[in-house]
């Protein structure tokens, strides 16, 4: 029995690695303490990375590194305001401290200000600018030269739809997103020499708990905005944060080694029409 | 296996792209369909998979005759049960300006290119309807997006295969059918290797070119459009339909 038990162990073991598509990566995620960055951690996690939440909010961010280690998986939190380069500075150099390197960034972390251009005040705008598209850049800056250090690396940006289509009453948001889509072009260029690959995904309506705190902030009908927001897609139905999550693995992975600059929409089909 | 059990079929997979799609599908533990005009070309590729252990099975398949894709799906269908995946790869490159081309270079071009796969997912769809779903990767091309010398018949197909993603995307979305498409960039395959020597042109030189347009100075390689779309059949793109990924080492971002 013993022996038996040994042998499925160490099947496991062997099966575990061939499987795991991050095996052995150091992976940072910025907002890992819900939504599409909690999923992404999850399942960086799950396919042999390392992951360090990095989060603003240090109780989501602890929860997201327990759910991890709690499933086997090797995961530490750290805490990061991606709008002080000295935050940034201070979680990259833990990172590279803790593991040596870093393989893979996902720039996750956003506000979601929701308000028309003669709403929005300039702090809202700055805030909006700071931290959805600056914050990204302060990521990048830090992470660049651990990289190309090590010979290549891949960032993969969380923009949205809202980066290339209007919505009404959104301005600041979605010109956030659609600097950061530029962001993304832009860094692929400069940082292509480096092997360092920047690709970006344009999440459309996801099903997560920000989202449904922006309906409930907005005063609207939780169980009515959720059927509008089911039937933009062609699927009829929101996506879940596992369905970027996987997307962002793809990016992240050798499968993805011809592709920098480029955006994958992923939206059950909304924008198409 | 991230396509384990799972029924692809692959048009054009005796070379290039749709080859090492093929191959790539079999090792993720898909029973491969080398749909192929070429009966040599896809027979071989059929060997290289079962000689790797895989499973895979040569049909002839001419895309322009409808007769021929009705037979193949016949086919796949009476030997496997279903069909879950089709890749629609096999393409024509007729390359000359509107000046150059004659009306029968367009025609074939337009039915070997967009109607040959508008023809297969026609044959396909009421399979997967039944199934209760399915997903369709068309292969486009950044040349479906942007101009280039003496292309237009070629780049025009693509184009117009990229509309056919999006409206078959909206038309089958209810049945639960994904359909996307790659775009891919300057690739390293024999076909276009062989467009280069029919034009006349030094390999090497026009190679060396191909390798300076991507910002990743190398052209990509017939696996790295494969991996590509493997992601787009397996589940990891649930939530995406109607969507083109462009894979050209950043070629077209300037």
């Amino acid at each position: 029995m013993p022996k038996s038990e040994f042998i499925i162990g160490l099947g496991n073991v062997i099966k575990r690695g061939e499987n795991m598509r991050l095996q052995e990566k150091v992976s940072i995620i910025t907002g890992g303490g819900s939504g599409i960055g909690r999923a992404t951690c999850q399942r960086f996690a799950k396919e042999g990375s390392y992951v360090v939440v990095a989060e603003i909010k240090e109780t989501a961010g602890q929860e997201t590194v327990d759910l991890i280690t709690d499933s086997g998986g090797r995961s530490n939190f750290l805490p990061l305001d991606v709008t002080d380069i000295n935050s940034v500075k201070a979680m990259v150099d833990d990172t590279v401290k803790r593991y040596g390197t870093i393989d893979v960034l996902v720039n996750n972390a956003a506000i979601f200000p929701m308000l028309s251009v003669e709403d929005a005040t300039e702090d809202d705008w700055i805030n909006a600018m700071r931290t959805n598209v600056i914050g990204y850049a302060n990521c990048i800056k830090e992470v660049a030269p651990i990289f190309r250090k090590s010979g290549g690396g891949s960032i993969i940006n969380i923009a949205s739809v809202s980066g290339f289509i209007a919505e009404p009453k959104v301005v600041p948001y979605n010109a956030s997103k659609g600097a950061v889509m530029q962001l993304t072009r832009c860094t692929a260029m400069d940082l292509a020499d480096d092997h360092i690959r920047v690709n970006g995904i344009c999440p459309g309506l996801i099903d997560t708990a920000g989202a449904t705190q922006i309906i409930i902030d907005r005063g609207l009908d939780l169980i009515e905005a959720d059927k509008e927001r089911a039937a933009m897609g062609l699927m009829q139905r929101t996506g879940r944060p596992e369905e970027i999550a996987s997307v962002a693995l793809f990016l992240a992975s050798e499968d993805a080694s011809f592709m920098t600059g480029t955006h994958i929409v992923v939206d059950g089909g909304q924008t198409i029409d | 296996m991230r396509l384990a059990e799972k029924i692809s079929i692959v048009t054009g997979g005796g070379s290039g792209i749709g080859r090492a799609t093929c191959e790539r599908f079999a090792k993720e533990g898909s029973s491969v369909v080398v749909a192929e005009i070429n009966e040599v070309a896809g027979q071989e590729t059929v060997d290289l998979i079962t000689d790797a252990g895989g499973i895979s099975n040569f049909l002839p398949l001419d895309v322009t005759d409808i007769h021929s894709v009705k037979a193949m799906v016949e086919h796949t269908v009476n030997r496997y049960g279903t069909i879950d995946i089709l890749v629609n790869n096999a393409a024509a490159f007729p390359m000359g300006s509107v000046e150059d081309a004659t009306e029968d270079e367009w025609i074939h071009v337009m039915r070997t290119n967009v109607i040959g796969s508008a023809n297969c997912i026609k044959e396909v769809a009421p399979i997967f309807r039944k199934s209760g779903g399915g997903s369709i990767i068309n292969i486009a091309s950044v040349s479906g997006f942007m101009a280039e010398p003496e292309a237009v018949p070629y780049n025009a197909s693509k184009g117009a295969v990229m509309q056919l993603t999006r409206c078959t995307a909206m038309d089958l979305a209810d049945d639960h059918i994904r359909v996307n498409g790659v775009c891919p960039g300057q690739i390293d395959t024999a076909g276009a290797t062989q467009v280069i020597i029919d034009r006349g042109l030094d390999v090497v030189e026009a190679d060396k070119e191909r390798a300076a347009e991507a910002l990743m100075k190398r052209m990509g390689r017939p696996e790295e459009i494969a991996s590509v779309v493997l992601f787009l059949a397996s589940e990891d793109a649930s939530f995406m339909t109607g969507a083109h990924i462009v894979v050209d080492g950043g070629q077209t971002i300037d």
